[in-house]
């Protein structure tokens, strides 16, 4: 079984189920975070005989780890319902509780891409300061970074492009690209784009370019990617990668 | 320079600091209760980490500190911003204070003791017991289940079995008895984390850089940082030596993990089994060291001044 995990409003995660499906990936099955919010039943389960999980969902869709093969994993978080059912004073635990454990279920399934991480669900969303060191140690240009007392901590997770530039998108899964808008990447581009999704530690990994004076200039990158954006090749891609062949 | 940074007057950081005064090390401290009279300006340019901090008035460049201990409170609970409200000048200066000072840490080309990725394996038990798994330590059965039917099946297996938090949320670890069956509907609202009682003796073993420092607990508490108020008394402390294989098996986990510092929790069998319960990333370590008078913040404090002098 594969499975695409993903949440409601995922465009993305439904085109790339729609697209993977009639590509013949099967047995294939989209679970949203809807799906996972009104489960019937979790037994998750870890011990000498390693890491088990078995959900059985409203419509009577059973999961079981063992037969998971590959899992696209597009969920950000677990879902708010629980959470928002709960008494206000509880809220706080109720949600460090279900983020606690959707992060380790799903990092005992098979071959997820990308891997549940502390940092995001579906891989680490790092803040724009830690990608423009670890873009700029992968060999890119990258626009002067700056942030101090004065500024509010939400602000350090948008795009470094300035304000009108054209964005390039470029998606790296496993050591290969796809995207970029459908010109050429340059080879070298695609040699930094690869070092970065490595550096970091993920294996489906969206990065915004744009052109610059200094060449393709790093805006922002994140494990959570366009996907339209990859086109048929990330479908093949994808496929190639769900079903544990090198891609 | 090394870099100190929470509440002075809390045992751990205190300690650290007297051990740093007491070998000459140079060394600032970031009080946080300060923070009013505290700046921050970071600036990345090439991958290039620079910056300022103005502590209590003096500037000091980012560049200059070569190690980091954090041991932070959570800013909004200060009491300087008692009565404060949420959109008061005060509390967005802490707080922009507080996430610059992280964001620098997260990236600066120094020793941090620990940076924010390593020390948020933390935030789920069973995911952290996945990497301790695969670093060769047995991990308690577990059951993460919202089926009370499976509960009352777990628990025939396995006799004697405790429920936890799942998250780093501290929860007093409780048996599992006839009361809590009674209730056992309420799961099927949240899954909730069972373990098999692991019958043993209880080791905390900090890992600093290489040094390892293993505690035994005797207590017969099930949770024994609450000794006191379940069994009415508190739990007994005593210095132990690890085998080299265990002790070498205990800083390569922590350095897997990504931490300087670590406070691992271990359970010994009467079978000699060593379960491995989780790894802190900001370990209480003081509680440890002044039952026993093992020198937990001289091996931090040497951590911490050997990558100050190393570059």
């Amino acid at each position: 079984m594969y499975l695409v995990l993903c949440h409601d409003y995922d465009e993305c995660a439904r085109w790339a189920y729609r697209q993977l499906l009639a590509a013949g990936l099967a047995p294939l099955e989209i679970i949203t975070s809807s799906d996972l919010a009104a489960a019937c039943r979790w037994d998750h389960r870890l011990g000498q005989d390693g890491v088990q999980l078995e959900v059985e969902l409203a419509d009577r869709r059973v999961v079981r780890g063992s037969e998971v093969r590959g899992v696209l994993n597009r969920l950000m978080e677990a879902p708010r319902d629980i959470v928002d059912r709960a008494e206000t004073a509880d809220r706080e635990y109720a949600g460090a509780e279900m983020a606690a454990f959707y992060l380790s279920w799903i990092a005992g399934l098979r071959n997820p891409i990308n891997s549940p991480t502390p940092m995001g669900l579906c891989g680490a969303f790092r803040h724009v300061s830690a990608w423009a060191v670890l873009a700029a140690q992968a060999g890119f240009a990258v626009p002067g970074y700056r942030q101090s007392h004065r500024d509010r901590p939400a602000s350090g997770y948008a795009s470094m492009a300035p304000a009108g530039v054209q964005l390039s998108t470029v998606i790296v899964l496993r050591g290969q690209t796809y995207g970029s808008s459908g010109s050429p990447l340059p080879h070298e581009v695609a040699r930094r784009c690869r070092r970065l999704a490595h550096m970091s530690g993920t294996d489906l990994l969206g990065i915004d370019l744009f052109d610059s004076e200094e060449g393709w200039e790093f805006a922002y990158a994140t494990p959570w990617p366009n996907l339209i954006a990859g086109g048929a090749g990330l479908i093949d891609g994808l496929m190639q990668a769900l079903r544990g062949e090198p891609t | 320079m090394i870099l100190l940074c929470g509440i002075p007057s809390e045992t751990p950081l205190r300690l650290i600091a007297e051990r740093l005064q007491a070998a000459r090390a140079r060394f600032v401290v970031f009080n946080q209760r300060h923070f009013a009279d505290c700046q921050i300006e970071l600036e990345i340019s090439g991958g290039a980490v620079r910056g300022n901090f103005r502590i209590d008035g003096r500037d000091h460049p980012l560049e200059q500190f070569r190690a980091v201990y954090l041991r932070l409170m959570d800013h909004r609970c200060l009491p300087e911003l008692d009565g404060q409200p949420e959109d008061a000048p005060m509390r967005q200066h802490c707080a922009g204070l507080h996430e610059t000072m992280l964001r620098w840490a997260d990236v600066a080309p120094a020793c941090v003791v620990n940076r924010s990725a390593p020390s948020a394996t933390n935030i789920s038990k069973p995911y952290q017991a996945q990497i301790i798994r695969r670093h060769g330590f047995l991990v308690p059965e577990t059951l993460i289940t919202s089926h009370p039917e499976a509960v009352r099946a777990f628990q025939a297996r396995h006799g004697r079995v405790v429920y936890k938090s799942i998250s780093a949320i501290r929860s007093i670890v409780q048996p599992l008895e006839e009361a809590d069956l009674a209730r056992l509907e309420r799961i099927r609202w949240c899954p909730t984390q069972f373990q098999a009682y692991v019958d043993g003796t209880d080791l905390r073993v900090h890992v600093a850089g290489d040094q390892v420092y293993a505690t035994a607990v005797s207590s017969a508490a099930t949770d024994y940082r609450y000794a006191l108020q379940q069994t009415g008394q508190p739990a007994q402390l005593r210095e132990v030596e690890l085998s080299a294989e265990l002790a070498e098996r205990c800083v390569g986990l922590t350095r897997t993990l990504g931490m300087e510092l670590s406070g691992i929790d271990l359970k010994v069998t009467p079978e000699d089994e060593v379960y491995c319960f989780e790894v802190n990333p900001t370990p209480a370590f003081s509680y440890y060291e002044l039952s026993t008078g093992q020198a937990i913040s001289g091996g931090i404090a040497r951590r911490l001044m050997d990558a100050s002098s190393s570059r």
